[in-house]
């Protein structure tokens, strides 16, 4: 059945992610209202419309470029330590 | 009434001891589940009554082995929860060798847990270690031995940091061995050296390195239990000690980002999982730094999902692991084909650490940051969020998407690879129904929090949506980057590497110095010494056979020319005898005559 369905979303990939941006797009609106009338905001940005998923995608973005750069400097050969 | 306290964790040790008798399968099953069963059962039963038990007098010391508490009982609890799962997954494996190990170190785990001062935490800290390291030894092959010998240097180093603080600490005090909170605000020699000490097992750095390094070469069912036992007894035991150590927040806050970013760069499965360890006792770390009640309440919430989901991903990377006999990301790939409900187990397992809502991270992980919050650490809060995003990014997507999706592998590893043994779906299962009860009933898990004052709801639609949005703009991020992601048959230098090459470092000194040195020393001894000893002893060999031996063979000669002499005296003729005999007494007499 997990086979069947994962084929079956697969076949389908590229109305998966049409799905997934809409479901992001969605998420955002409802976040924003969410945020606007919470009092749960820590500081007053948090009410800005989107701030959650920017926060996401800069903070992901933010640790794959840095995890590139430094994999650049202490990436080596896997029998590095076996001579 | 008699008032017997019987430890859990000598349950775990009787059976362990007994086990070697169990030989055969038909026994040794049951036995094997029958012993962690009965020993959580014990913990439950420990658990109910607080107080303090097993004190046990032993020279001038009274040594507690049972403190039973609201911080004691919710770690016990976990770890004995744990020592079933772990049991179990590894139930078909014949080496007896490990099933003991991995009891012994489990009991150590307990022992620590519910011990009240710092000689009975030594003993049971070592058992820890020793247990331990054979998880490792047990797989075999040369480079599990060297991680296993170097994960004991690590924690032999960080035993003897904890002994030497603690003594200090008794003559300080005036023989105080009471392990409980330390005084953090004013902190001693000793209160370092116990934090330095505690936190090695805790993987803060800079003693993180045995981590990763240790857990990627366990056998596949010791790495089940490695991965919930010591980072988590450790963090139990900074609670108990270090709450409110503010330098314990910029150390968790380099735990979280820093194993984050070595966990993408990662391209052993089992070394991201191990990276994510530190990642997320970084949280834990955290909290213990802030230290207030919610802080506390979160760091021990988070522990025990933590050891859930943990235990679970590490379960499905050791199935596959088990079947096909890889772990790099680079040989695997396309495997939902051949072991579906592995990667579904395995899915609910990386969603659980990502922290979505409905899984068990999402009601532990909030309180420590919200604890953050509250106390006004806003940079302390944002980067905590910061660090919520990664493990989806390299736990749920990266890791779940390189083994069983992605490019398939080659026909050599798809032929091996199948569903696991029924034993490890059950506890494969068992994990992931847990990961699910605690993100969904929230009583189960927030009901033996050790401060029950204090309240918090993480189903809030604030929290819901801030957390949703993170997730799928992250998980947006993985999609535009994901070639850039793509594993590469590297390794990464970390910290270990100053060990590793210090170690290095001093054979080649060995070699080059001491080596060289001894071997001019004896040339040296060699062309002097023995040059000298030679003419002397040439010496006294002339001196032996011309002085010595010329005195004692002129002596002889002269002997044997008297004794010629003499010979010729007595010819046996009478005559000549009588004719000596007068000469010699006329002499005599005329000597005599003379001489008066």
């Amino acid at each position: 059945m997990i086979i069947r369905l994962v084929e079956y979303l697969q076949e389908r990939l590229q109305t998966v992610i049409a799905v997934c941006y809409v479901l992001m797009a969605g998420l955002t609106i409802w976040g924003s209202v969410v945020a606007y009338h919470s009092h749960h905001t820590h500081m007053f940005f948090e009410k800005w419309p989107g701030f959650w998923s920017l926060f996401g995608l800069v903070a992901c973005f933010g640790l794959l470029i840095v995890a590139k750069w430094l994999g650049n400097c202490v990436k080596t050969r896997e029998d590095y330590y076996d001579d | 009434m008699i008032d017997f306290w019987l430890h859990p964790a000598f349950i775990l040790i009787v059976g362990a001891l007994l086990l070697p008798i169990m030989k055969n399968p038909v026994v040794r099953r049951p036995f094997l589940v029958l012993v962690p069963v009965l020993t959580f059962a014990q913990i439950l039963a420990v658990n109910a009554k607080p107080g303090v038990y097993g004190v046990v007098s032993y020279l001038n010391w009274n040594l507690t082995f049972g403190r039973v508490d609201n911080l004691s009982t919710i770690f016990a609890f976990i770890m004995g929860l744990m020592c079933i799962i772990g049991t179990v997954y590894g139930m078909h494996d014949k080496n007896q060798f490990q099933h003991m190990a991995s009891w012994f170190y489990a009991a150590g785990s307990l022992g620590v847990i519910y011990c009240a001062d710092y000689l009975v935490l030594f003993l049971f800290w070592e058992m820890m270690s020793f247990g331990s390291v054979f998880l490792i030894w047990c797989a075999k092959g040369p480079k599990a031995l060297k991680a296993g010998y170097r994960y004991l240097f690590v924690h032999t180093a960080g035993g003897l940091f904890l002994l030497a603080g603690f003594v200090l600490r008794y003559q300080a005090t005036g023989g105080d061995l009471f392990f409980g909170p330390l005084d953090v605000a004013n902190p001693q020699l000793y209160t370092y050296l116990i934090a330095i000490g505690l936190i090695v097992n805790a993987a803060v750095p800079p003693f993180h390195s045995w981590l990763p390094d240790a857990y990627a070469e366990a056998t596949f069912n010791g790495s089940v239990f490695l991965c919930a036992f010591t980072t988590k007894t450790a963090i139990y035991a900074c609670i108990r000690a270090l709450s409110g150590m503010d330098l314990l927040i910029p150390l968790g806050l380099v735990m979280i980002l820093g194993a984050i970013i070595y966990g993408i760069m990662e391209n052993d499965s089992r070394r991201v999982l191990a990276w994510d360890i530190i990642s997320q006792v970084g949280y834990m770390v955290v909290g213990i730094g802030i230290g207030t009640p919610l802080a506390i309440n979160g760091a021990a919430a988070h522990a025990v999902v933590h050891i859930l989901y943990k235990s679970l991903l590490f379960m499905g990377v050791g199935s596959v692991m088990y079947m096909t006999g890889k772990t790099k990301l680079t040989e695997l790939g396309g495997l939902y084909k051949k072991m579906p409900v592995t990667m579904f187990l395995t899915l609910i397992g990386g969603l659980s650490v990502s922290a979505f809502p409905l899984f068990c991270a999402f009601v532990s992980k909030a309180m420590i940051i919200t604890a953050a919050m509250n106390e006004h650490m806003m940079w302390t809060g944002y980067l905590l969020l910061v660090g919520s995003a990664g493990p989806f990014v390299y736990v749920c997507l990266k890791l779940v998407y390189y083994i069983f999706f992605g490019e398939e592998c080659d026909a050599d590893t798809m032929d091996k690879a199948a569903e696991p043994p029924v034993n490890m779906k059950i506890a494969m299962m068992f994990g992931a129904f847990m990961c699910v009860l605690v993100g969904t009933y929230v009583p189960f898990l927030y009901n033996m929090l050790p401060f029950q004052f204090v309240e918090y709801h993480p189903y809030g639609a604030y929290h819901i949506a801030e957390t949703l949005q993170i997730l799928a703009f992250a998980g947006f991020g993985f999609f535009v980057f994901r070639k850039y992601l793509k594993p590469t048959d590297t390794i990464s230098i970390d910290l270990d590497w100053i060990y590793r090459m210090f170690g290095r470092g001093f054979y080649w000194f060995d070699k080059m110095v001491v080596e060289r040195v001894d071997t001019w020393v004896s040339r040296i001894w060699d062309f002097v010494l023995i040059t000298i000893l030679m003419q002397v002893s040439k010496f006294w060999s002339w001196f032996d056979w011309h002085a010595i031996d010329g005195v004692v063979d002129g002596l002889a000669r002269s002997v044997r020319s008297l004794g010629g002499q003499v010979r010729r005296l007595q010819s046996g003729q009478i005559q000549y005898n009588i004719y000596f005999a007068a000469t010699v007494m006329a002499i005599a007499i005329f000597a005599y005559a003379f001489a008066s």
